[in-house]
């Protein structure tokens, strides 16, 4: 990298008044023996001005507003209330509910965890690891993969409601779960790839609902969040 | 200052430079809106519309997409506007709206901040040379046919006024990332009105 090179970084810095002492000097000790970066210079400055000169507003398309209008739904924010008092939530609940039983059902085709019946070693088990024999491990593999499925179910719900919700969420935190989200996904593939291997091995299911746990337990806490946050500006409006 | 006369003008700025006009709308025209008073939410459309348009069309460069994020942005306001707190700026608070809206195509393409990527240089396609002098039209034109990367964190930071760490959290890009972006998409933009 030439001297010139190295230059934008510092002349764009100094545009933006990001230059402590020593960096002024230095840009302005360059400027004064170098004219192709002073017409950079002046160019960064002219654009800065052309920018600072545009408009504020741009006028929208005709017929915006009555697009607008035909796509608002009936009833206002406060008369819609939160995710929790919707419809939706009940619906939530009733999912919720039916993977609860399905993983007991799960857990009683393993049987007692202390009396299962062990497999034959496999290469690569972890020692004291419990099997179950493979009449039962079919049905519980299936039972899990049916509570995975409610989870999932559960989860996309909770995701539309938030999706719906963007607009509350500072991106700070939007962008911290949907990273956490992709971890916890990630695992899950792991997971149940590895219970489709060995379905003799209940800890792998117990291990999918876990993480499925985790999921909708993020999903939960943060449209509780939203809840929170939405209940305290309608108290604050109320006290005004 | 009795609720209902509050000004949702604002009165400090949050960013650099830039201020959006709220007009003269009161809280009392965002609490009608929030009961579902179709002509107060109106009237919040007609005094903002032209900035929140402004900043669509910006960010995405083109003008029907533009359309469909404008529209889209007061849909998503209309549905939550309860998460709006009285007493603070309105302008700020629509402005967030529209921002997620707008930034928000990437994860709807399921693309992920991981992979966010530094534009191509070789699909920079400058603008065509000026047959008259130089006017914003020209600017406009040049900031449109900026890389995506590029005209997000340009009009992010020099147009709107955020600064790299507010972007860098919008964006999902560090800040060093987020100042290349932006010296590279003002070297495009000098390149282009000078030619």
């Amino acid at each position: 990298m030439n001297r010139c090179e190295a230059m934008e970084a510092l002349l764009n810095d100094r545009l933006d008044g990001l230059l402590d002492a020593a960096g002024e000097a230095r840009a302005a000790a360059h400027l004064e023996g170098c004219s192709a970066c002073r017409r950079a210079w002046e160019g960064l400055r002219a654009l800065r001005e052309e920018t600072a000169a545009l408009p504020r507003q741009v006028d929208p398309p005709p017929g915006l507003w009555r697009q607008v209008s035909d796509g608002l739904e009936p009833g206002g924010a406060d008369a819609r209330g939160t995710f929790w008092a919707s419809p939706r939530a009940w619906a939530l609940a009733a999912t919720a509910a039916a993977a609860g039983v399905l993983i007991t059902l799960a857990v009683q085709m393993t049987g007692d965890r202390a009396t299962v019946a062990p497999g034959p070693p496999r290469p690569g088990d972890p020692a004291g690891v419990s099997t179950v024999s493979s009449a039962g491990a079919t049905g519980a593999v299936e039972a899990f993969l049916a509570a995975e499925e409610l989870y999932r179910q559960a989860g996309r719900q909770l995701q539309d409601a938030l999706e719906a919700a963007g607009a509350q969420l500072p991106p700070e935190s939007r962008a911290t779960i949907e990273s956490h989200l992709a971890l916890i996904d990630a695992s899950i593939q792991e997971v149940r790839a590895a219970l489709q291997a060995h379905p003799e091995r209940p800890d792998y299911g117990y291990r999918l609902v876990d993480l499925h746990r985790r999921r909708l337990g993020l999903l939960e806490q943060t449209t509780r969040i939203l809840r929170g946050h939405a209940g305290s500006s309608s108290d604050k409006e109320v006290s005004t | 200052m009795p609720y209902a006369e509050a000004s949702l003008e604002p009165s400090q700025p949050a960013h650099r430079g830039v201020i959006h006009a709220a007009g003269d709308l009161t809280e009392e025209t965002v609490r009608r809106a929030r009961q579902g008073d179709r002509h107060a939410f109106e009237s919040i459309y007609r005094r903002t519309s032209g900035w929140v348009y402004a900043l669509c069309l910006r960010l995405s460069g083109d003008a029907d997409k533009a359309r469909e994020l404008a529209q889209e942005t007061y849909l998503r306001a209309w549905k939550g506007l309860r998460s709006y707190t009285p007493g603070t700026r309105f302008d700020a608070w629509l402005r967030t709206v529209a921002m997620n809206t707008a930034l928000g195509e990437r994860r709807r393409q399921r693309r992920r901040w991981w992979e966010a990527r530094l534009p191509d240089p070789e699909r920079w396609e400058p603008a065509a040379p000026a047959s008259e002098p130089r006017r914003a039209l020209d600017l406009e034109a040049a900031i449109a046919s900026l890389p995506e990367g590029a005209r997000r964190v340009f009009v992010l930071y020099d147009v709107e006024g955020l600064r790299h760490e507010e972007i860098g959290r919008l964006l999902g890009l560090s800040t060093g990332t987020s100042k290349a972006q932006l010296h590279r998409a003002r070297r495009l933009l000098r390149e282009a009105l000078e030619s």
